[in-house]
């Protein structure tokens, strides 16, 4: 199977060719902004032969629909992987020849879901759960390729892509020609007449069906390959269809009036004839070769790949590599650019902490964590203790707490019988009026953040309530 | 061949990089919460530590204050409630001394007074602070007497520092 799908889309013009009576016939494809545009060249033209021996532009052709094989096959699985385990054994099925002595490939793949019957082309078959996988094949002998290209090197082509003239064909008369917006499942013929064969594609709406090598008695034969290709289930078959014309056959005035009237009166609809009919097979394999779209081969393959292209397919395997290789070193320098930064960031804390430490201490201090922070609470401690007595000069004087007691005792029904106040501690009793007023004197003192508790007890005499509002006895003082 | 060779070598060492990459990232993440723990413990430590240096600051300050302040002695307590409350003395008065640092020192007195009106008692004490080296009250008790108003038994405890040299 060809490994390599691509066609020429690396490179920015080509010559497209196309061999009719063993003639070339050639135009000159140009990539500009997403556009092809195509000039007819002669082969005898000194800037053909000049543009591909220079290699700026490389040559392309086709198999014909004769020396080529194109069916749709259906495979009972959904996954495309395994649907392609078993998709060749289907083809060599359908080829003429065996399936070891040709190229082949599968150009497009539909995935379709089931549910319920299934039904293809009129035969009925049993209810088939999950899905089908459609796959386009394209073959060709080994043998009938190479003979194309020694037949292309009998002109000093050497062409780097071999198409296949059906599909050409079918998408190029897409491009040229596009579906009409509510035709698309109008269906659409393609006849290519050219001087020595003729090749028609059968499609409907956007969607090729199946391309066909027509013989010397074609009206027949087109309305045969019409009527089993186009038969809707039923037996019904489409009464309005879209023929598109080309090739240089269409330039025989009287031979193309007779078969356009032959099949218009079993095939009615419209009838197009695309512009440059000569050269049009020359501009599909062009435009086919210099831009991404549906359908697109190379029969040129395997053990027929040109050199050119076999250095491409080098050239990209060697760039995904190094584009994994410099992927893998990003993630390490990255990786490795964290670490360092994580260890500076740490170490600079550190050496912060350390620093720190000692100039508190006023000597190295060797412990670490919480060893380093009580050393230096240590150390710190005695001078605090000395310097206490020169802040509380510039604290507030503990007459204003003083004060805000008696004004509460003022204002909330309490007599004081002892008050003894500190910055650290505060011990205060005497009678409150009722129970709830020795819970505001608790509240206010707690408040200004002395840890206070507060007794208290109904006294039987005058009706007050005794209360004791104590400072309970810690371990230490905390400042 | 050569060719091959080198497209090998490149896939090769793409493949043992990516490993490596991969690896080390997951090692990396692996120690994330272990790495947040030991920044966020280390930073704590300097946070301690920093407002430590911020706590003994705040000391130095007032000592610079105070050496600025140009009495280096506090008045006497004697004369001060003598002032308030002419013709009465102290009921007791304890008298202490502690070295401190750089030739200061703080004195510390306590002054028990009965039957005292309280509302003056304050006074003597706000009077005693408002010294240029003043005398700050440290601790207050204050005893009422029964049935009566704003009398009571005072004793204050006040300290100031003072200059040796």
């Amino acid at each position: 199977m060809i490994e390599y799908r691509k066609t020429a889309e690396w490179i920015g013009s080509c010559y497209g060719i196309d061999l009719q009576a063993g003639q070339p016939v050639v135009v000159r494809a140009e990539r500009t902004r997403g556009h092809v545009n195509c000039f007819p060249v002669s082969v005898n033209d000194s800037s053909f032969v000049n543009g591909l021996q220079s290699g700026k532009a490389v040559a392309v052709g086709a198999l014909t629909a004769s020396e080529s094989f194109s069916c749709w096959l259906e495979a009972p699985f959904l996954s495309f992987r395994k649907a392609l385990k078993v998709l060749p054994t289907l083809l060599d099925v359908q080829l003429p020849f065996a399936l070891e002595d040709c190229i082949y490939d599968f150009v497009e793949t539909k995935q379709k879901q089931l549910t319920g019957k299934t039904d293809i082309i009129g035969k009925e078959l049993l209810p088939v759960e999950g899905g089908v996988t459609r796959a386009l094949a394209v073959a060709a002998r080994m043998e009938d390729i190479q003979k194309k290209i020694e037949l292309f090197k009998t002109f000093g082509i050497d062409p780097v892509v071999l198409d296949q003239e059906g599909l050409a064909l079918w998408t190029q008369s897409l491009l040229e020609v596009p579906v009409v917006t509510g035709t698309e499942n109008t269906p659409r013929i393609v006849v290519y007449l050219g001087i020595e064969r003729s090749t028609m594609a059968i499609g409907r709406g956007g969607e090729l069906i199946s391309a066909h090598s027509l013989g010397p008695n074609n009206i027949a034969q087109i309305s045969r390959l019409l009527k089993a290709q186009l038969k809707q289930g039923h037996g019904r078959k489409d009464a309005d269809v879209r023929w598109m014309w080309t090739g240089p056959g269409v330039g025989d005035a009287a031979l193309f009036g007779k078969l356009q009237e032959s099949l218009r009166s079993e095939w009615p609809g419209t009838s197009i004839v695309h512009d440059k009919p000569e050269t049009f097979l020359a501009r599909a394999v062009a435009t086919r070769a210099l831009l991404a779209g549906p359908l697109r081969c190379n029969l040129r393959s395997g053990t027929f790949l040109h050199p050119r292209i076999a250095r491409r397919v080098e050239k990209e395997t060697l760039r995904t590599a190094l584009t994994y290789l410099a992927a893998g070193l990003l993630i390490c320098a990255i990786n490795l650019a964290w670490n360092t930064v994580v260890h500076q960031k740490e170490a600079g804390l550190e050496d912060m902490t350390i620093s720190l430490a000692d100039k508190l201490a006023g000597y190295h201090v060797a412990a670490k964590g919480e060893g380093r922070i009580k050393v230096v609470r240590d150390a710190l401690n005695p001078r605090r203790d000395m310097l206490k007595p020169f802040l509380r000069n510039f604290e507030p004087s503990l007459i204003e707490m003083i004060s805000s007691v008696t004004d509460l005792a003022k204002k909330n029904d309490l007599h004081y019988e002892t008050l003894s106040i500190s910055r650290e501690k505060i011990n205060v009793s005497g009678t409150a009026g009722n129970w709830k007023k020795c819970d505001v004197l608790l509240d206010a003192l707690k408040q200004k953040g002395y840890a206070v508790k507060l007794d208290r007890k109904e006294s039987l005499a005058d009706e007050r309530i005794v209360f004791s509002i104590t400072t309970p006895v810690t371990g230490g003082s905390n400042e | 061949m050569n060719e091959n060779l080198s497209a090998r070598i490149l896939w090769l060492s793409a493949a043992v990089f990516l490993v490596i990459g991969v690896g080390m990232t997951v090692q990396n993440l692996n120690t994330t919460d272990d790495l947040y723990r030991r920044f966020k413990k280390k930073s704590g430590e300097l946070k301690i530590l920093r407002n430590m240096e911020t706590d003994l600051a705040r000391f130095e300050t007032a000592k610079k204050k105070t050496e600025q302040i140009p009495e280096k002695h506090p008045v006497s307590l004697n004369g001060l409630l003598q002032e308030m409350f002419p013709g009465s003395k102290a009921d007791d008065m304890k008298d202490s001394r502690k070295d401190l640092i750089d030739g200061w020192l703080i004195r510390q007195k306590e002054i028990s007074m009965n039957d005292i009106p309280v509302g003056k008692s304050m006074e003597f004490v706000q009077k005693a602070e408002s010294q240029k080296l003043p005398w700050c009250l440290t601790r207050c008790v204050i005893r009422a007497v029964p049935r009566t108003t704003g009398i009571g038994q005072v004793i204050l405890t006040m300290e100031a520092l003072d200059k040796t040299e």
